[in-house]
């Protein structure tokens, strides 16, 4: 068993030297199908398989992957990693600790609801060419259509100095629709797709008439769309955006990693009012079948619910081993690592905001003669200074709290500090994974990019930043 | 597959050897075309985490693409392990998906071999990169650490990252594509916070790229200019929504220009008629003062490439002459359904995949205008340290402020914060008022400032306007 190689090669080594070390082996293979403009683009199957080794020594970190599954390279590996971490220790003043008191022993197999097994290249491809059909077929402003089918299936095997033993797979699911429509120099992007971990039952279940029309429709409406208005004013941010939202102002901001180095600005801020008592923000794995849901992280720490904003007082941050030592925190199981090639970190998994109590039409009425805005393309932050960026392919005008011309893309900004305390209403809708994402981060070993998800009801607030002509 | 003649007595694994049985292979298995990459290489980092060297790591970057075509149907496969079994493996997925795949009626052929040679392009190998020792870099990093210690009110962060890579890439295709480039880069960046309260913190961001050790290059100073440029945006306010002249530094010029015209002509989205400069050849875009080229053939250039990512010789290309748009960048799938030269500009995340197009290193040719003078010439505007893009794949351009400053009578008052700029491409390419005499050149790329007429600058609102007021319907 591979497990039982990374046992084997933790084991191997002198304790009395070596303050913690873990062994993670890994497999991932994924499939992706994707049409575009009625023709095949990408046909392709993607395999990984190495292992990542980290060591600690002293305080400092030595990490070293290889891609290769025989047992003397992976002994130079480990090795190399020591080498590295005794090397810097001597000559920094770094000071990392983990606890060895976390100890976790599991298995945890992918049990799709319904196994892509099952399906054949022709189904799963008919799939991605069902949606960009719809989409190419809906208007001929529609000048590009994509549909993708994605599968990606990935295996971890961690064993550390501790006594974790664990295997864990994750799976990543995803049918996903892009259209850009035109008329002379305009141009509009949208997009649309179901993401899940459980298995291709979300998948076959997704009405892809519905939503590769919709998604069609709105590539059209919004060419006769208004630009938006700039300035700071109120808005009414759908689930979607709210999902980016959360994830850029608080998420990243939380993440332990950010906080211990002083690079948040949520660092000594526990116990501090962050926003009304309306809003409550919580990063949940735990939950079945979303993008972002996993069993055990790239540690093996078997992972949780874990609320960040409770009633508006900033409770807690994301750990992993490292962190949750250092901070003296709840170890929370949030350290992931992208592939073998890279090391673990604290990261983000399915974020959201708890629904509250008021309806939209209460909302809209809330905001006055403002904006409406809809469907996230993504954002950013800077943890350091709280100032973070988020997007929408579009939204409304509203006036009389009714919903008025449209509105083309845009791009929002905030401060981390503020932006929760001007949530003007939180909505009593609910959609937690309204924008199944990857998320970005920089690290040691280069940029990692993680499924993840974010949603929540409608939020209105007041005095986002909107970048307009 | 791969045979004892593929080691040689050294135990040195022939990855050449290789790429060219696994195309043998492909063939037998009926490919009619196949494009193998066999990548080797690795990457070795230090990082530095609040104001220490916390960690250094080595980490695999090796692998095998595959794209193979029956026909015009394709089948891509890769594996991040080299070995016999795993490149047979990934060799029979890709012609069997080929075989399962629709088709695809753009796809001509891969690249032809051709007559002319890749030019030899000095300094994109460097022995000293390839054999650093753990030392050195541990040496480098509290060089910055050191180097980023300035006076300052407030608390500071010391964050950032050395990374050297060391690369072998050979492209083989059925066609006669018979490439070996080996490459090495080293690129350090150093992120510095100054905090003085926690709605007080400056920021700063400076980067080295290299493919050649400079030995006279000073690490300390990096990390100095971090924490100056942190020291700069300390008191960052807020500003009052107006439209405003903009000035982009020589940096800011280049960022929003690689973003902006990048994507423009960039062949892939010009081919499917999503790029804002689809049809627009010949089409006067930019000011007449505004002349833009490609250059991969710098020496010791960041982005300096003899090949692209297909193997194909590459080559210098303007895309703009006298604002006047002349060219895409293309690879041989976006050419050839263009019906226009493949320029090679052919790039691939790593060593799978289709390759996308993408542009290298811009020449942006100097203006007449005084760089000085152009500051001291704004009654009021913004001073930008960042690049801006367009968004959403739009036209549009709603970007934020990352870096930015308020100028009043032709001196910098303060940073801005919580910001927003917008304009579009058109606006932006037409609107540039000035270009400075003065070039930045580094990394590979040379560019001027620039002074853009008028932007919209989208802060505090005056509540008692309606936002209808301020939109341009």
């Amino acid at each position: 068993m591979v497990l039982d190689v990374a046992r084997k090669v933790v084991d191997e080594i002198d304790r009395t030297q070596v303050q913690f070390l873990d062994v993670r082996t890994y497999r991932n293979e994924t499939l992706q199908l994707s049409v575009r403009k009625g023709d095949a683009n990408q046909i392709a199957n993607n395999q990984m398989n190495g292992v990542a080794i980290r060591a600690l020594v002293n305080g400092a970190w030595g990490f070293a992957s290889v891609a290769s599954e025989n047992l003397s390279e992976i002994r130079e590996a480990r090795d190399a990693a020591i080498k590295m971490a005794r090397g810097l220790s001597n000559k920094s003043e770094a000071n990392a600790e983990v606890t060895q008191d976390a100890a976790f022993e599991g298995r945890n197999e992918f049990t799709p609801d319904d196994d892509p097994k099952n399906y054949s290249f022709e189904e799963k491809m008919e799939l991605a060419q069902k949606v960009e059909t719809i989409l190419r077929e809906h208007d001929p402003s529609i000048i590009n259509s994509n549909g993708i089918y994605s599968e990606m299936v990935q295996r971890e095997e961690i064993a550390n100095t501790n006594g974790t033993n664990v295997v864990t797979d994750y799976a990543a699911l995803r049918l996903s629709g892009f259209a850009t429509s035109r008329r002379g120099d305009i141009i509009q992007n949208v997009s649309d797709s179901i993401a899940t971990s459980g298995g291709m039952k979300a998948i076959v279940d997704w009405n892809i008439e519905e939503h590769a029309t919709n998604l069609g429709k709105r590539a059209v409406d919004l060419l006769d769309a208004v630009n938006s208005p700039s300035g700071k004013m109120n808005v009414l941010l759908d689930p979607s955006i709210v999902g980016v939202y959360i994830h850029e102002a608080f998420g990243h901001a939380s993440e332990g990693d950010a906080v211990l180095d002083n690079r948040s600005v949520l660092t000594n801020q526990l116990g501090n009012t962050m926003a009304i008592p309306e809003v409550s923000v919580i990063d949940d794995p735990t939950l079945p079948g979303l993008r972002g849901s996993f069993k055990y992280d790239s540690e093996g720490t078997p992972t949780k619910r874990r609320q960040i904003i409770k009633d508006g007082v900033l409770v807690g941050y994301l750990n992993d081993l490292r962190t949750a030592t250092m901070l003296d925190q709840e170890i929370n199981g949030c350290g992931r690592a992208m592939d073998f090639r890279h090391t673990v970190m604290p990261r983000m998994g399915n974020t959201y905001i708890e629904q509250g109590d008021k309806k939209i039409e209460e909302l809209l009425e809330e905001i006055g003669n403002r904006v409406y805005l809809q469907y996230s393309y993504g954002g950013y932050v800077n943890p350091a200074t709280g100032e973070f960026f988020f997007s929408s392919q579009g939204g409304y005008l509203v006036e009389d709290g009714q919903l008025g011309k449209p509105i083309r893309n845009s791009g929002m900004s905030g401060m981390t500090l503020d932006v929760l305390k001007n949530t003007i209403g939180v909505g009593n809708d609910k959609d937690i994974d309204a924008f199944p994402g990857t998320c970005g981060k920089p690290s040691l070993t280069g940029p990692q990019m993680l499924p993840v998800t974010g949603g929540g009801p409608h939020i209105a607030a007041k005095d986002i930043n909107i970048g307009g002509r | 597959m791969s045979t004892d003649s593929d080691e040689t007595k050294q135990g040195h694994i022939d990855y050449h050897s290789i790429a060219l049985n696994a195309l043998n292979l492909a063939e037998e298995l009926g490919a009619t075309q196949t494009e193998i990459v066999v990548r080797q290489g690795h990457r070795r980092a230090i990082e530095i985490r609040n104001s220490l060297i916390s960690g250094s790591q080595q980490q695999s970057m090796s692998g095998v693409g595959i794209r193979a075509y029956i026909g015009n149907k394709l089948g891509i496969s890769s594996n991040t392990l080299v070995s016999e079994a795993s490149i047979t493996d990934a060799v029979e997925k890709a012609v069997k998906l080929a075989k399962l795949a629709p088709e695809d009626r753009n796809f001509r052929t891969l690249p032809n071999v051709l007559e002319q040679s890749a030019p030899h392009i000095p300094d994109l190998y460097d022995g000293e990169i390839a054999n650093m020792e753990a030392d050195q870099f541990i040496d480098i990093g509290n060089q910055i650490i050191d180097g980023s210690k300035v006076e300052t009110e407030g608390k500071l962060v010391v964050g950032g990252q050395l990374s050297v890579s060391i690369i072998t890439d050979n492209i083989v295709n059925s066609l006669g594509i018979d490439v070996e480039d080996s490459y090495t880069s080293a690129f350090s960046f150093v992120n510095n916070s100054i905090i003085v309260d926690p709605t007080n913190v400056g920021s700063g961001f400076e980067v080295y790229l290299t493919r050649k050790l400079d030995k006279g290059v000073d690490f300390g100073d990096i990390g100095r200019t971090a924490s100056e440029k942190a020291k700069k945006t300390l008191g960052a306010r807020e500003i009052k929504t107006k439209r405003l002249p903009v000035l982009f530094d020589h940096r800011a010029t280049g960022q929003s220009l690689q973003a902006i015209v990048g994507n423009g002509v960039n062949g892939t989205n010009v081919m499917l008629g999503t790029s804002y400069f689809a049809d627009k050849i010949g089409n006067e875009l930019g000011v007449e003062g505004l002349n833009i080229t490609d250059n991969p053939h710098v020496a010791g250039g960041f982005s300096s490439t003899p090949v692209d990512a297909e193997g194909v010789v590459t080559q210098v290309t303007k895309y703009m002459d006298k604002g006047v748009l002349v060219n895409y960048a293309t690879n041989s799938y976006t050419a050839n359904k263009l019906g226009i030269e493949n320029n090679a500009h052919a790039q691939k995340m790593g060593f799978s995949g289709k390759p996308r197009c993408g542009i290298w290193q811009l020449h942006v040719d100097a203006g007449d205008g005084s760089y000085t003078q152009m500051l001291e010439d704004m009654r009021e505007g913004i001073f930008m340290e960042s690049g801006i893009n367009a968004s959403g794949g739009s036209q549009n351009i709603s970007a934020k402020i990352n870096r930015g400053f308020y100028v009043k009578d032709g001196e910098i008052q303060h940073a801005v914060k919580n910001t927003m700029i917008g304009s579009d491409v058109f606006s932006f390419l037409k609107g540039i008022n000035r270009i400075s005499k003065e070039l930045r050149i580094e990394f590979g790329s040379q560019t001027p400032a620039i002074l853009i007429d008028e932007m919209s600058i989208s802060g505090i609102t005056d509540t008692k306007s309606s936002p209808r007021s301020m939109m341009g319907i």
